[in-house]
């Protein structure tokens, strides 16, 4: 089953570009394939947001170039991958 | 000076397969700013620590226990696979009180283990596997104290070992004048 928040990264993803133009080195969260939250923060963009939306329903995500935080690579096999 | 935090472990005699050791896992939280009986209470994992994995992950399980809520997305690239998967945001607390928070973690299927520590945490210090006499010790520390180059602790001892050696240099005489 796809996870609720995968519409959202997909929208990270393809708006990333921009979003590192306008907010590099920021938290951005995303709901509902729009931004509507920047922050310095992660801890405060989850605690202002969750004051809101229910957690779990939001993307926070940081604006950084490169995909070192948007990706992860498993060399052994102790993670099995579904 | 930051304070060091550490912890051993030491294999009960003979050679681990696998760097394994407890860990405890909440929901992030800050611990300066939130008072102390605010905290959510860590549940105990076993974890394994691999050198071969970006960052850490956690499985269902300890999604379920801990009641954790995605924050995020990741693109997870295995040995012959990738996919996408949630990431939660938590505080982890490894052995002797080492604790280090706001670790975004992916969440996966784990083979043996509950937790695996990856390189985004192994990097935030010293780590260092030695086998003397046959018994695996694994020590961490953070934040990073020292380099390990066995290569320039040879040369050293071999120096050392040299005829003459007296462990300085000897100073040199000045010249006398006539």
């Amino acid at each position: 089953m796809p996870s609720p928040l995968q519409q959202e990264f997909e929208y990270f993803l393809a708006h990333k570009p921009e979003l590192l133009a306008k907010h590099n080195g920021k938290f951005v969260v995303i709901r509902d394939r729009q931004v509507i939250g920047v922050y310095d923060d992660e801890l405060q963009a989850i605690a202002e947001t969750q004051k809101s939306h229910e957690l779990g329903t939001f993307l926070v995500q940081k604006v950084e170039p490169g995909d070192a935080g948007t990706s992860q690579t498993f060399h052994s096999r102790v993670a099995v991958l579904a | 000076m930051p304070q060091q935090h550490s912890f051993t472990v030491r294999s009960q005699g003979g050679i681990l397969r696998a760097l394994q050791t407890s860990c405890g896992i909440a929901e992030a939280f800050d611990p300066v700013g939130t008072p102390a009986a605010q905290h959510p209470q860590f549940k105990q994992f076993q974890a394994i620590w691999d050198t071969g994995a970006t960052g850490s992950v956690i499985t269902q399980n300890v999604v379920d226990a801990c009641t954790l809520k995605p924050i995020s997305m990741t693109q997870v690239h295995g040995v012959d696979s990738s996919n996408l998967s949630e990431v939660y945001l938590v505080n982890i607390m490894l052995p002797n009180n080492v604790g280090v928070r706001q670790v975004r973690v992916s969440k996966n299927r784990l083979i043996n283990t509950d937790v695996l520590i990856g390189m985004d945490i192994i990097t935030l210090g010293d780590f260092a596997v030695t086998h003397q006499g046959g018994n695996t010790v694994f020590s961490f520390c953070f934040p990073s104290q020292r380099c390990l180059d066995f290569v320039a602790e040879g040369q050293r001892s071999a120096r050392a070992n040299q005829p003459g050696f007296r462990g300085y240099t000897q100073p040199k005489q000045p010249k006398r004048h006539k």
